[in-house]
């Protein structure tokens, strides 16, 4: 059974430049930075490929703040999702992969979560 | 033998069965005392589970809440936890790991939550619920004893633990 929240959240996506993200990710401070990032590698290592990269603007692995989202998927169809905490590491993680990402048509979006105050 | 020897060895013999009276005292004592410590050790024991059991916090996994996104989207699926418990829940943590493997897709922390209150919502990624996930939320009363629950999203069940769940543990 699903409820309704008492505070209205919306999220809006658009479309973003990969370039944007990357530098999101290395400008923004974060009190743990680059934060799971290590679990992406783990599920790289076993065969997933990242299908979508998303700059979230809240809900991130460090004390709920942004994050960067990617979803992954094995060659057997199973998808995943990894939340990174910005970073360094993770931004250079990025502008590594960027060229491959672009030529398989990976989409990036911006995922920013509207909150409104408790009614 | 003379006399006084015969009378020595009595008295050697008077003073053994001196020495072992006392010894035997002492060591009556020292049972006792034991008994009583264990007895003390037991109430104490007792006397930190009742205060204990007075500031417990519980945490419950709520259903979800679906947050409308841009068409043609899905609505992204936000949880919350909700304290059940009698006292405020710290230090909350949490983990969504794939079981069997053990690869944990998220972690993060979460705001101190008040007895009856409802947490933060967080963020659920809605490629996750395709694995077997389950969540882990660990967190600490006002005395510092840390607790756990597990959610598994499958069969929507709980688990409850105190201390650290040893599955996490390396």
């Amino acid at each position: 059974m699903a409820v309704a929240s008492e505070r209205s959240i919306t999220v809006d996506v658009k479309p973003i430049s990969p370039e944007e993200i990357a530098t999101l990710a290395e400008q923004t401070w974060s009190p743990l930075p680059d934060l799971n990032l290590e679990y992406l590698w783990d599920a790289m290592a076993r065969g997933f490929q990242v299908i979508k990269v998303g700059w979230l603007t809240r809900y991130g692995p460090a004390y709920g703040g942004p994050a960067i989202l990617f979803v992954v998927r094995n060659a057997e169809g199973k998808e995943g999702a990894t939340l990174v905490a910005p970073g360094k590491k993770v931004a250079e993680f990025i502008r590594q992969n960027l060229e491959k990402w672009k030529r398989n048509g990976v989409p990036f979006e911006r995922w920013e979560f509207l909150t409104q105050t408790e009614r | 033998m003379s006399a006084f020897e015969l009378a020595l060895v009595i008295l050697n013999l008077v003073i053994t069965a001196i020495y072992a009276a006392i010894l035997w005292v002492m060591v009556q004592q020292r049972r006792l005392m034991d008994e009583q410590l264990a007895a003390m050790q037991a109430q104490l024991r007792e006397a930190e589970r009742t205060r204990t059991a007075a500031h417990r916090p519980v945490l419950r996994v709520e259903p979800p809440i679906f947050v409308p996104a841009a068409l043609p989207m899905p609505p992204i699926e936000m949880r919350r936890l909700r304290n059940i418990g009698v006292g405020v829940a710290m230090e909350v943590r949490y983990f969504i790991h794939e079981r069997g493997t053990g690869i944990i897709w998220v972690r993060s922390s979460l705001d101190p939550i008040g007895a009856g209150e409802f947490s933060q919502e967080f963020f659920i990624p809605q490629q996750l619920l395709a694995l077997d996930i389950a969540l882990i939320v660990t967190y600490a009363d006002i005395f510092g004893n840390r607790y756990w629950t597990l959610y598994h999203f499958a069969s929507q069940t709980h688990s409850f633990g105190e201390g650290e769940p040893e599955h996490l543990q390396r």
